[in-house]
């Protein structure tokens, strides 16, 4: 008795020390979590908003495809925000809102008409008014995770259907507002309850024990895991207020798993399950998530949904016996389907080639760890439509060249680039003939020598030099061979094994013809040619022998659509991009990548390069342009290398440019050059995109003419063989041919032509 | 502080000066027509002697007078959004007013006016390297538009002084 009376004390006043130890320890540890957790959110990458305005090459089924991938609903009476109706040519549409970089883009009810695949007026149904543009939300393509691969989408607790807040605390914590963290008389209410159904309808913990359990992500259920989280859920509630606790609760608690991607928050929830935001969701689509919180994987809607539709009819029949739901709505609620829309493909990114990119440019300016948790928004210049294009022309074009080719299938591979010229923005990229996968990424990664698309740079630097080449300079196309000091020799060889006298320069570059190329980068000087390579964007070093001049080089498909960039885009380079925006979770501005062009060449020597270019699509190597799409007046070139092994083909049209490359990962023969492979693939890819016809403005300076090429003369209109071409002024030729001079009375014979020429006068 | 002259241009003036300009480029300075109309007489197609036949390159269509053939006017939208531009620049904000002209041109990429006014602001936030660029990108769509041209010159020779 003495000795208890001696120590107990001290016994007591060290056990209570130590509990109090013990218990600051579960604080800090449980604040920690709380604070963290609440904003270890992966980055969201976007592509491109669907731009909304008159004129816009927008067909009406597009803009359906673009709803559908949203996740807008069809209805006959569209009012909120996410729904639509479609009439005869024209879709009537309640957008949602959405911030982006440069402000906010509000919600708006439109009757939206098209004609011919052009979407031709925009009429705000509130106001009446004609609508001059507007931004469907953009579509998320991928994220950023942190290593544990745990997914949210933040929702703010004002943002959450009141019905659903109702929902929860009616089914999992009744007293939630009124407790201390624990509830005693709750876990008494819930056994009577569970006694009462004859199964467990209803758990014991409250919302804040819940929460503290989720932080941990254990099941472990012991009771001294139970007797911390009780600890813990009463100092949550004394450092943070109800509304907080809940909101964290929300975005936390946990609802189902997607492979490695385990879905937290109901903000997720809502879009992984039913594809929309949280704020559209309805009754029904409430009450299957808050009956979900029990058992995400033993209620999961898709694997096991005859379980989870009983569960969310109880939900609905338990919210209508309390009160908090109109009994007619619950049995209305009760009679829907379940309504979940297909798991997506892909996982993690439909677009791994893309993503690869969109993370490989982020890297140079944030770091791994911001980007896995920091929630930031990616705004990308992906354009899901296009990338859908340029995969299916990728994927059903090889299959169709094995086919007719009797190969094997799935040796050949490919890859493709789509961007804008203008801008340098890259919409689209295919790493290989199963998108979907990310493996090898041969748009970014795939090395090849590139063949005749190095020409083009070859005749740009003879191009720049007007007083010494026009587009009609004779070039000798005759054999050649080169000797090495060593002894060795080369002696190249034109694609069809002959050789073509002398040839205007235009049409040996739209031939393609070896010998005379060769000749004329002879003349220029290798160094000259490389250094015009780069000069168009191309960093990567490159060994200055004269075998360069047929396309030695070797470049992936990325560096070749920067190099091809700068010439479609009148000789301005624009570094290729794939980013426009970065902004916190918040939608505060942190990065803008805008556009950057600089002058890399001539205007003029880039026009006359890109009307050569034209003749290659209109009566060269890719004449089959011509057939279909010659109303596109598309410039490119073809591109071949030794035995046939890499087949390219690079063009733009007015408002696109394409990179596409075909070859084997083995580095073998295809059999195919670049007109009967990539240029095929590149065509039915153009095909099934709305695009623009190339029109070239001539620049200031440059002086078109009626000539015949072949003998280097000017000419008339009238006269055979007369090709309209543009010069750079005073390096046209300046007598005629015998067609031409046979008339004194220059300009012109009649006074039409006299006025035409008049007019050139004045504005050349 | 150095203040930049001829910036402080009101969006009504800008649209009308936008729209005389396009009137004029329409017929100076636009795309080479590409097919000649019904009225103009198709060259003869007749067989040549020495090489195979080659098609012109572009066929050359008669100029048709100002009244003929209306400009494509630039478009509501892009009146819209260069509005927008102005109200942006005359609240300082412009990172903003030049991401609205980078939206003006995802829509007409050949707009002359647009490049220069990108190049307009980018001279303002005193980024000259990229305001020379633009403005030539801007000169190099806009033959014919001496007025136009002239500005671009402008820009050039100031960003050139930094």
């Amino acid at each position: 008795m003495m000795i208890l009376r001696r120590f107990a004390p001290p016994l007591l006043v060290s056990l209570l020390l130590m509990f109090s130890a013990y218990v600051y320890y579960l604080d800090v540890n449980v604040r920690s979590q709380f604070e963290g957790r609440r904003w270890a959110v992966p980055a969201s990458v976007y592509a491109r908003p669907l731009e909304l305005y008159p004129g816009a090459p927008l067909g009406r089924e597009r803009l359906l495809e673009e709803l559908q991938a949203l996740g807008y609903l069809r209805s006959d009476r569209p009012e909120g925000p996410g729904e639509f109706a479609v009439g005869e040519g024209k879709v009537v549409l309640a957008t949602r809102s959405f911030r982006f970089w440069d402000g906010p883009e509000e919600v708006r009810r439109m009757e939206l008409r098209f004609r011919d695949g052009v979407l031709r007026e925009m009429v705000d149904l509130a106001t009446g008014r004609s609508v001059p543009m507007a931004r469907l939300e953009p579509r998320l393509i991928g994220k950023i995770y942190p290593a544990h691969h745990e997914d949210r989408v933040l929702v703010r607790l004002e943002e959450v259907p009141p019905g659903l807040i109702s929902a929860l605390l009616a089914v999992e914590d009744q007293g939630f507002y009124s407790h201390h963290g624990i509830a005693p008389r709750s876990i008494l209410r819930a056994i009577w309850a569970n006694l009462r159904a004859g199964r467990t309808v209803q758990g014991g913990s409250t919302l804040t024990q819940q929460l503290v359990k989720n932080f941990y992500l254990t099941s472990e259920r012991t009771l001294w895991r139970k007797f911390n989280e009780a600890i813990m859920a009463l100092l949550l509630e004394l450092h943070y207020d109800k509304n907080e606790i809940l909101e964290a609760y929300l975005n936390e608690i946990y609802l189902g798993q997607d492979g490695q991607r385990s879905i937290h928050g109901f903000g997720l929830a809502a879009r992984f399950y039913f594809g929309r935001p949280l704020q559209e969701l309805r009754l029904s689509q409430m009450a299957l998530l808050v009956g979900m919180v029990k058992g995400p994987s033993y209620y999961d809607p898709r694997r096991n949904p005859q379980r989870a539709l009983q569960r969310r009819n109880l939900v609905l029949r338990l919210l209508a016996d309390r009160g908090e739901m109109d009994p007619r709505q619950a049995r209305a609620a009760s009679s829907e389907p379940v309504g979940v829309v297909p798991l997506k493909v892909g996982g993690i990114t439909p677009y791994p080639a893309f993503m690869e990119l969109v993370r490989r440019q982020l890297y140079r300016d944030y770091r791994d760890d911001d980007l896995r948790s920091e929630g930031m928004q990616i705004f990308t210049t992906l354009d899901p439509q296009i990338q859908a294009a340029a995969e299916q022309a990728v994927s059903g074009r090889l299959e169709e060249l094995e086919r007719s080719r009797g190969m094997p299938e799935g040796e050949l591979e490919g890859a493709a680039l789509v961007t804008e010229p203008s801008s340098g923005e890259i919409l689209a990229v295919v790493g290989g003939r199963n998108a979907r996968f990310a493996g090898f990424n041969r748009a970014l990664n795939a090395v090849r020598p590139i063949g005749s698309l190095i020409k083009p740079a070859i005749y740009l630097a003879a191009l720049e030099l007007p007083g010494r080449y026009t587009l009609i300079t004779p070039l000798d196309d005759s054999p050649l061979t080169l000797k090495w000091p060593n002894g060795d020799s080369w002696s190249p060889a034109n694609y069809d094994g002959e050789s073509h006298g002398e040839v205007p320069l235009y049409l040996a570059l739209a031939h393609s013809y070896n010998l005379a190329t060769v000749r004329l980068g002879l003349q220029l000087g290798v160094e000259e040619v490389l250094d015009t390579v780069q000069r168009l964007g191309v960093y990567r070093p490159l060994n200055s022998y004269p075998s360069v001049l047929l396309g030695a080089a070797e470049l992936t498909p990325l560096e070749v659509a920067q190099m091809y960039q700068t010439i479609a885009n009148g000789g301005f380079r624009s570094p290729l991009r794939a980013i426009r925006e970065v902004l916190t979770a918040g939608g505060e501005p942190l990065q803008r990548y805008p556009l950057d062009i600089e002058q890399a060449a001539d205007p003029g020597a880039v026009y006359l390069l890109g009307r050569a270019l034209q003749a290659v699509a209109r009566e060269g190597t890719a004449r089959i342009l011509d057939q279909e799409l010659g109303e596109l007046e598309i410039a490119g070139k073809t591109g071949t290398t030794d035995g046939l092994r890499d087949s390219w083909f690079a063009g733009f049209t007015g408002d696109r440019l394409a990179v596409v490359w075909v070859g084997r990962d083995d580095n073998r023969s295809t059999g195919l050059s670049g007109s009967s492979g990539a240029l095929l693939v590149w065509r039915d890819m153009i095909r099934s995109l709305r695009t623009q016809p190339l029109q070239l403005v001539a620049p200031q300076g440059v002086h078109q003419v009626w000539v015949e090429p072949w003998i280097g003369l000017r000419s008339r209109e009238q006269c055979p063989g007369a090709v309209w071409l543009p010069f750079i002024s005073g390096s046209e030729p300046e007598e005629y041919s015998g067609c031409g001079a046979g008339n004194v009375t220059e300009p012109a014979a009649n006074p039409l032509q006299r006025g035409i020429d008049l007019l050139k006068g004045i504005f050349q | 502080m150095k203040r930049l002259p001829e910036i402080s241009i009101s969006s009504l003036p800008m649209v009308i000066a936008l729209l005389g300009a396009a009137a004029l480029a329409g017929c100076a300075a636009g795309p080479e027509p590409r097919r000649p109309p019904a009225s103009s007489a198709p060259a003869p197609q007749e067989p040549v002697a020495v090489k195979p036949a080659i098609r012109p390159v572009v066929k050359p269509t008669p100029l048709p007078a100002p009244q003929v053939q209306p400009p494509a006017a630039p478009s509501s939208t892009v009146l819209a959004l260069l509005e927008r531009a102005d109200t942006r620049m005359e609240q300082g904000d412009l990172a903003a007013a030049a991401a609205s002209l980078e939206r003006a041109l995802r829509i007409e990429p050949r707009n002359p006016r647009l490049w220069n006014r990108l190049a307009r602001i980018r001279l303002r936030q005193g980024n000259y390297s990229q305001a020379a660029s633009l403005a030539a990108k801007s000169s190099s769509l806009a033959a014919g538009d001496a007025e136009l041209l002239a500005d671009n010159r402008a820009i050039i020779e100031q960003a050139r002084r930094h």
